[in-house]
């Protein structure tokens, strides 16, 4: 059986996993495999468990590009922990919830029905709300509370609305668009509904109706497959498990259950849209507005009460008809920042970012995790910083020092720069960690570099094919050539290491001048 | 003066000391002989530890390790090497005054030279004069003609020490030389 609540995540070439808008990413665990029920899951046995503020990942060891699954925090109902036993490494179930039962709970908002009345009085024209409903055998309790003057039945017989159609017209409105697309609470977007986040800002959706019938789409990237039967029978509790292999996991447990009780406070806290009254022009609170029910405490009655209240309108439509136009000054004003924000945010860069791991030196339990989870870091940061370089030329020669200041400067601020030691112990570890595209090297014996492939080799090529062309070519000179379509691919200090190295082996010839070094290549005094 | 030489003369490299031992090794060989070819072209005999050719008349300032054209001149510290290579190749004898002698020719072959000359012009058994031999007309075609007197009695000692020759001296110097 496969678990709808499994999903797909996409992780980084480096094995991290990509992480969606306003997700935060708040513990890892080392060393966890997954269970289902009871039995465990193939290929899911070695790995890491990132705690986002969203989603519980698991990122395999191994192959983390196509056994990488999470489950959504939104899922999971309850969660308990056992400690180790024995053989029986420390665990963690999680329970989920079960999807058919949520329908019934999903919010339908503010718009709880009140049982109440709304009729016009005939002679002053106000509006007037009663608890009860109307009709010709009781309508003489109820007096306009405007001007005091019970009203004739068969008078106010057109304009009482009856309970129940007012209000709940728009939300079978409200409901009926559900079904096709998901409306985001907080920016209103129709997302697809087989999203489960906001397409444009992800934000979590709602959980759609199981009554729609069509039971979720399920994600077919994810393969799950048992060791033995899950155990798991219909009616029950669904759960999962992850068990830790190397920590007790406590930490995690009581992260997480933490995290799920104040996933439901803030639910119940944060409801966008605060104080709406109308979206689209529709109603939304059917709640009233505010002069009736100061009326209503006016406790005058006849001619006076009338002319007061008319007074009480004028103001009002003063007050509103003055906010109105503030709010539309501001809403221009906004407007136009959005509009500049855009246009110059198009111009520089067409693809948003997912927001990043933040890889804190607290959420590692040890100092070799840390320099894993770095060393996992710094590859995706190289690859993606030196893309341009690696298009154009194939390779990537970066200096150890140029890496420092670089990644100290572009990543660790606010999260705790890294030492040099650190840095190099990391980049000792792209080997170990599967990162095969870079490695570190040793240069002329001294000088320490990340590089892809024989990037050293390509630039003595390289180097050695410009002083031919041109001898006599001092650094400057080659460091032009080498970078001449403004790309500055290749540093000062890598192109010095790669002059010596050419000259101590021979290759090429040096004239030393007060003007500075000249290269020439070695034709007559070959070694 | 240095019109002759071969091309790798203007090669600014040359004037550099090169870093790598092997191809210094080579850079050093390249000097000797484009001394060599310079003194042989020049006939300069002797040449001082500054690269003047000495004991001419003409008045020249300029020496080999100082390339006009090119704007280059070897630095002292690898002239001195490669005066040190020559004198271990035995390409260069250091007279006493600190001048070298330029031997585009071996010593022997010199030796050889001169008593090809005496059995040709006869002058077997007879004395002859240190400038006779090296200045005066019977040598003028031949190849050590004009060759410095210290570096002539070099080689006549060689020629006495084969017992083909005896030397006259007189205060200690040199003064004829007569072969048998």
């Amino acid at each position: 059986m496969h678990l709808r609540q499994w999903n797909f995540v996409e992780t980084t070439t480096s094995g991290q996993p990509v992480l969606r808008e306003n997700e935060k990413d708040i513990y890892v665990e080392h060393a966890v495999g997954c269970y289902q029920g009871k039995s465990k899951i193939l290929g899911r046995q070695k790995g890491r468990i990132y705690l986002t503020s969203q989603r519980i990942i698991y990122i395999d060891d191994e192959r983390p590009t196509f056994n990488s699954v999470s489950l959504e925090l939104d899922d999971i109902s309850s969660v308990e922990y056992s400690s180790k036993f024995l053989r029986k490494s420390a665990r963690l179930s999680i329970f989920l919830k079960d999807l058919s039962f949520d329908a019934n709970d999903s919010p339908t908002g503010p718009m709880a029905l009140e049982n109440k009345t709304i009729w016009s009085c005939p002679i002053c024209g106000s509006q007037n709300e009663t608890l009860a409903s109307l009709s010709s055998s009781n309508i003489s309790s109820f007096a306009c509370s405007n001007c005091g003057i019970v009203p004739d039945y068969n008078m106010i017989e057109s304009s009482v609305a009856p309970p129940s159609s007012i209000n709940t017209t728009p939300i079978e409105d409200h409901q009926s668009s559900n079904t096709e697309e998901l409306e985001c609470a907080a920016c209103t977007y129709l997302n697809h509904p087989s999203l489960r986040n906001c397409e444009i800002c992800g934000t979590r959706l709602p959980i759609e109706n199981a009554e729609d019938g069509a039971p979720r789409l399920t994600d077919k990237r994810v393969k799950i497959e048992l060791e033995t039967k899950d155990g798991l029978t219909e009616g029950e509790p669904v759960f999962v498990q992850l068990s830790f292999r190397m920590s007790d996991g406590m930490l995690l447990s009581q992260t997480i259950s933490k995290l799920l009780e104040s996933q439901q406070r803030e639910k119940t806290q944060k409801v966008y849209n605060k104080g709406v009254t109308l979206v689209n022009g529709r109603n939304v609170q059917p709640k009233r507005l505010e002069i009736f029910d100061l009326e209503t405490k006016l406790n005058r009655i006849g001619i006076a009460s009338l002319e007061k209240s008319q007074e009480n309108q004028l103001i009002n439509n003063d007050i509103i008809l003055g906010n109105a136009l503030s709010d539309l000054n501001n809403l221009m004003a906004l407007a136009s920042d959005i509009e500049k924000l855009y246009n110059t945010k198009q111009r520089t860069e067409s693809q948003k970012k997912a927001p990043l791991l933040i890889v804190d030196r607290e959420k590692f339990l040890t100092k070799d995790l840390f320099i894993n989870e770095i060393s996992r870091e710094l590859h995706s940061f190289i690859m993606t910083e030196f893309q341009e370089q690696k298009k154009a030329e194939g390779v990537i020669l970066v200096s150890l020092v140029d890496i420092y200041a670089l990644y100290n400067k572009a990543m660790r601020i606010g999260s705790g720069l890294i030492s040099p030691q650190e840095l190099r112990e990391a980049c000792k570890k792209f080997d170990e960690l599967g990162l095969s595209e870079l490695q570190l090297t040793r240069i002329n014996g001294r000088v320490l570099c990340i590089s892809s492939g024989d990037s050293f080799g390509f630039i003595k090529k390289k180097i050695l094919d410009i002083v031919n062309t041109t001898p006599g070519a001092d650094l400057l000179e080659l460091s032009q050539q080498l970078n001449d379509n403004n790309a500055n691919s290749w540093t000062v200090g890598i192109i010095m290491e790669a002059l010596n190295n050419c000259v101590n082996e021979g290759q090429l010839l040096v004239d030393e001048q007060i003007t500075g070094v000249h290269y020439y290549v070695n034709f007559d005094w070959r070694i | 003066m240095t019109e002759n030489l071969p091309p790798i003369y203007n090669f600014p490299p040359l004037y550099t000391c090169q870093p790598n031992v092997l191809i210094r090794e080579q850079q050093l060989n390249t000097w000797c002989d484009l001394l060599l070819e310079y003194a042989k072209n020049n006939n300069a005999w002797c040449i001082n530890q500054e690269g003047f050719i000495m004991g001419t008349s003409e008045s020249n300032n300029n020496t080999i390790f100082k390339n006009e054209s090119i704007q280059r001149a070897a630095p002292a510290p690898f002239i001195d090497q490669i005066w040190r290579k020559m004198l271990q190749s035995q390409k260069v004898v250091k007279s006493s005054s600190g001048v070298y002698f330029m031997l585009w020719r071996t010593i022997d072959y010199w030796s050889s030279l001169m008593l090809q000359w005496f059995e040709t012009c006869g002058k077997l058994n007879q004395v002859v004069t240190l400038y006779e031999l090296l200045e005066g007309d019977e040598s003028l075609n031949w190849e050590f003609h004009g060759m410095h007197q210290s570096l002539c009695e070099e080689c006549l000692q060689r020629l006495c020490d084969r017992g083909r020759a005896t030397l006259l001296k007189e205060q200690n110097k040199v003064m004829g030389i007569k072969v048998l």
